[in-house]
């Protein structure tokens, strides 16, 4: 008659904690150390201020790591026995049922962690309470943030553990698992950018996949509304979800387990199923790691961009990480070196299927380069061009973007050999007036995706298609929709003004200095201040000697300036303009305006924030900052009559 | 009481049981022998259930050994590898077994600590290896078990040691009927403890039968033919080797037909002898190919 199901055993898991002793109490300094220092400083820091935002903010980012690392560890000691053919052998012998076995050890990994954190979390209590503070709620957060945490990663680990029959493969495992599909992504997506014609290499899509990776991009603390209050996690839904998962993975790596050899001890995959997924994997992910690696260290520097041979070099180098991978692999699975003669044939599979997977990127197969979504699809698009992202709701813009978006399409053969020519041929950039720049066009979908591209196309003053592109991004509602909309001339504190200009260099003594407006057009002063306050430094050169300039503008001045000047320009379309090639006045005075705004931060307090606006390379098409520059002591025109290219 | 049939066990494509068949009776002391890698070991741990089987049967009292903690838990398997905590002394270990072993006996610890004359306290790898046998025997008798798997139990004993430990054993065997299973090359001491044989060979079985059945059934017959003369007919020669005239055959069947046929040859000189359990090993392995080689250097 079978024995009646139980999952605890009390004996293992007493025998299991106490064996490992020194990991729980090594786990346990630190993280009282830890927490206690970071309640104490924050307190000494910040009292009667915001504390408990830093406790948060450390504990929740300190303990990500702490518990990642400490939960392999702590998965790699508990689970050992099944790595090692003698333990495994007594264990397996010993009147327990595999599951009883199972949960037992498992929770004697994981039961003295979260009793650590709790300790931890007391310990921190009472500093706060020595030192005048209940940071009660504070710390309780604490402790369940970071038990949280480590419930998922243990239960990650413990996965891992009922996959591999051996030690050290455990952490290897557990950390391709954390980060695999993100760094998958952005391989996949570098391969793209580098035969796909408009891929980006942009942010990570598959972030959910990578707990790391997922909680320091959306995890964020919310301070405490008044001084010495209790700060929060905007959610805690990532937390509790990831710990469930954990606690799923816990559940299957039973479900493995109970069916386990025991002869599998120090095997590599304790699981004969997934010996080929293994092999096939590890073969590829090899392929994509040590191929691009290959082609980026070696080849790169051989290549230039857009050449078309490129593809077929990087194939190579895939096929050659893919050879490395696979037989490494076969390697670790039979415990041989003698695999070749053997295996070659599942190689050539693998091998196939890496020139049929470069072959689709490079022709297109899914038409990838080719789409552009439905307008009725589209919510709003977006344009990029040196940093300035113009954005357009209205359907008429949204099908101009399109159009363009169609245009550069159709050139696609035409732009790559000209970025091709450009980049190899170093006489084609000496002579042409070409120029290459980035272009990035992003659609915001209805279902709440987006579809982003990425052109690097060749600027010719006698390109149409530059000039419409131009001619969209500088019309006065897009230059305005580029401009930061929180701040508003009330905001206003302070701005600065930067130019600089050359002269020739036989040109050299101080004239006509006066207070009024015009500043001195030769100089023989390498350091000065003027009386309008405009501040002066010059450098000599062999041909021209270089002058640079700055004044700072009251709180009054900086908002004439927003809002009389440099605004009225914008909503003209005179300032504020995107363009390809800019020289700034009249091709020969760079002139950037800085202009920084203090925000509150909420509308019932004293909490607030900067915002910096700039606005870069003014030129004489800006008629009323022009007139306003002056008016400060600023005199472009004068400037200019002396100034060289 | 321990019975298994048709048992395949397969590691990396090489069949270490193939087709293998046993049945212990209770109560008995079975003797499990056989060449390297016949697939003994490998059985042992079936019966302890360490292996699951890939395919056949194997039961205790009718009951599957693979997952099921009441069997289990009759059970005492002393590997011939060792297994210990690495820091815990014979105390620990027997806390160890304690909460986990129903039937063990801290009473019958403490009385084998007269025969078992080994430091509590001092952690058991740093014992000698006859040491840590007799810390596994400390422990597995305080299990109180039905059945004792004993794999190369006094490898690394020394004589005196040996004998205390199979007398407590066999004690156990009268009192408690305490059913042993012992796989060894020592056949010498097993012939002396062994009420059953199994003889294994390349993960089958090959021999399977009482010690004196098997004894009653192998004969050692030393003839001299008369000049000329053939051997006596109708015998199942297993080995045959001369001195001289002298003839020694190793011949299955009883002591009586054979000395019948022997008789009826009429020959110079015939005499039979007992084989023992090392002849009959060795003998009916040459049969079947796993003999000894005159090999010349």
């Amino acid at each position: 008659m079978q024995s009646t199901r139980s999952f605890f055993n009390g004996a293992i898991f007493r025998k299991t904690v106490r064996r490992y002793w020194p990991m729980w109490a090594m786990y346990l300094l630190v993280w009282t150390l830890a927490l206690c220092v970071c309640a104490k400083s924050s307190i000494r820091l910040f009292s009667n201020e915001f504390w408990s935002d830093d406790i948060l903010e450390f504990t929740w980012m300190f303990g990500l790591f702490a518990s990642l690392a400490a939960s392999c560890l702590s998965a790699m000691l508990v689970h050992s026995w099944m790595y090692n053919a003698r333990s495994a052998s007594a264990y397996s012998a010993l009147p327990v049922s595999r599951a009883s076995m199972f949960c037992s050890i498992t929770l004697a990994g994981i039961v003295p962690m979260i009793a650590c954190n709790l300790i931890a979390a007391i310990a921190a209590w009472l500093v706060g309470l020595f030192n005048g503070f209940n940071i009660f709620l504070t710390v309780l957060q604490c402790f369940l943030v970071v038990s949280l945490e480590c419930i998922f990663f243990f239960g990650l680990a413990t996965f891992c553990a009922t996959l591999t029959g051996h030690v050290f493969v455990l952490p290897v495992v557990y950390t391709i698992l954390n980060f695999v599909v993100v760094v998958v992504e952005w391989l996949v997506k570098y391969l793209m950018s580098e035969f796909t014609f408009g891929a980006i290499v942009g942010g990570i899509q598959l972030d959910e996949f990578s707990p790391v990776v997922y909680l320091i991009e959306h995890v964020n603390v919310n301070s405490s509304p008044v001084p010495n209050g209790t700060a929060h996690f905007d959610s805690w839904a990532p937390f509790i979800i990831y710990a469930l998962i954990g606690i799923v993975l816990a559940f299957i790596g039973l479900l493995i387990f109970r069916r386990r050899k025991m002869e599998s001890a120090s095997d590599v995959v304790a699981v004969k199923l997934l010996k080929p997924v293994f092999k096939y994997c590890f073969c590829f992910g090899c392929s994509l790691v040590i191929g691009i690696g290959l082609f980026e260290l070696i080849f790169n520097a051989f290549f230039t961009t857009g050449n078309p041979i490129a593809s077929v070099v990087i194939c190579l180098c895939m096929l050659i990480g893919g050879f490395i991978g696979y037989f490494a692999a076969e390697m670790l699975m039979k415990k041989s070196f003698k695999v070749f003669r053997k295996s070659w044939k599942g190689y050539l599979i693998s091998g196939a299927v890496i020139i049929l997977f470069i072959t689709v990127m490079e022709t297109d197969v899914f038409g990838y380069e080719r789409r552009i979504p439905a307008i009725e699809n589209v919510r709003s698009a977006q344009v990029e061009l040196w940093g300035e992202p113009t954005s357009f709701t209205d359907v008429g813009d949204i099908a101009d973007v399109m159009l363009l978006h169609e245009r550069i399409i159709n050139n696609k053969a035409q732009t790559e050999k000209s970025i091709y020519c450009y980049y190899s041929d170093s006489r084609y950039r000496a002579y042409d007036s070409s120029s290459p720049y980035t272009l990035y066009i992003s659609y915001q979908l209805d279902n709440g995706r987006t579809l982003d591209r990425r052109y690097t196309l060749l600027y010719n003053e006698s390109d149409k298609f530059c000039a419409d592109l131009l001619n969209m991004l500088n019309q006065p509602d897009a230059i305005l929709s580029r401009i930061n909309s929180t701040i508003t001339p009330e905001y206003i504190e302070n701005a600065y003004i930067y130019f600089h200009y050359n002269v020739p260099k036989e040109q050299g003594k101080v004239e006509n200095v006066d207070e009024n407006a015009t500043y001195a057009v030769n100089v023989s002063e390498h350091d000065l201040t003027l009386p309008n306050g405009v501040n002066i430094n010059i450098s000599e050169y062999d041909d021209y000697t270089y002058i640079y300039g700055d004044l700072q503008l009251t709180a009054r001045q900086a908002r004439a300036l927003f809002e009389n000047a440099i605004m009225k320009d914008a909503r003209n379309g005179d300032a504020a303009r995107i363009l390809i090639h800019n020289n700034g006045y009249k091709n020969k005075i760079s002139v950037n305006i800085e202009f920084s705004a203090r925000i509150p931060e909420y509308d019932y307090d004293d909490d607030y924030y900067y915002e910096y606006i700039y606005f870069d390379d003014i030129t004489e098409d800006a008629k009323y900052t022009v007139a306003a520059l002056k008016e400060l002591g600023i005199d472009l025109e004068a400037l200019a009559s002396s100034a060289i290219e | 009481m321990i019975h298994a049939t048709e048992l395949v066990k397969s590691f990396d494509g090489r069949r270490a049981l193939d087709g293998f068949s046993i049945n212990v009776p209770r109560g008995s002391v079975y003797g499990l022998v056989g060449p390297n890698g016949a697939g003994k070991s490998t059985f042992l741990r079936h019966a302890a259930g360490v292996y699951a089987q890939d395919s056949g049967s194997l039961t205790i009292d009718g009951q599957p050994v693979f997952e099921n903690t009441a069997v289990k838990a009759r059970i005492s398997y002393i590997p011939d590898d060792l297994f210990f905590f690495l820091q815990a002394s014979q105390r620990d270990m027997m806390k160890f077994y304690k909460g986990i072993y129903p039937q063990f006996s801290t009473e019958r610890y403490e009385k084998l600590k007269e025969v078992f004359k080994l430091d509590e306290k001092t952690p058991i790898r740093k014992f000698s290896k006859g040491m840590q046998k007799q810390s596994a025997f400390w422990l597995s008798m305080c299990m109180m078990p039905d059945i004792l798997l004993l794999d190369e139990p006094v490898d690394g004993l020394d004589p005196v040691m040996r004998r205390q430990i199979w007398s407590l054993i066999l004690s156990d065997v009268a009192e408690r009927g305490t059913t042993v299973l012992v796989s060894s090359h020592n056949l010498r001491e097993l012939e002396d403890v062994c009420d059953n044989v199994g003889i294994v060979h390349q993960g089958k079985m090959l021999l399977e039968r009482s010690l004196s059945e098997i004894q009653g059934n192998t004969v050692k017959l030393q003839i001299v033919p008369k000049e000329g003369a053939a051997l006596p007919e109708g015998l199942d020669i297993l080995h045959e080797s001369s001195t001289g005239r002298m003839k020694t055959l190793i011949v299955r069947g009883t002591p009586s037909e054979i000395s019948a046929r022997a008789h009826a040859s009429a020959p110079v000189y015939y005499e039979l002898l007992p084989l023992t359990l090392e002849e009959i090993f060795i003998y009916e392995l040459g049969g079947v190919d796993y003999a000894v080689n005159e090999i010349i250097l």
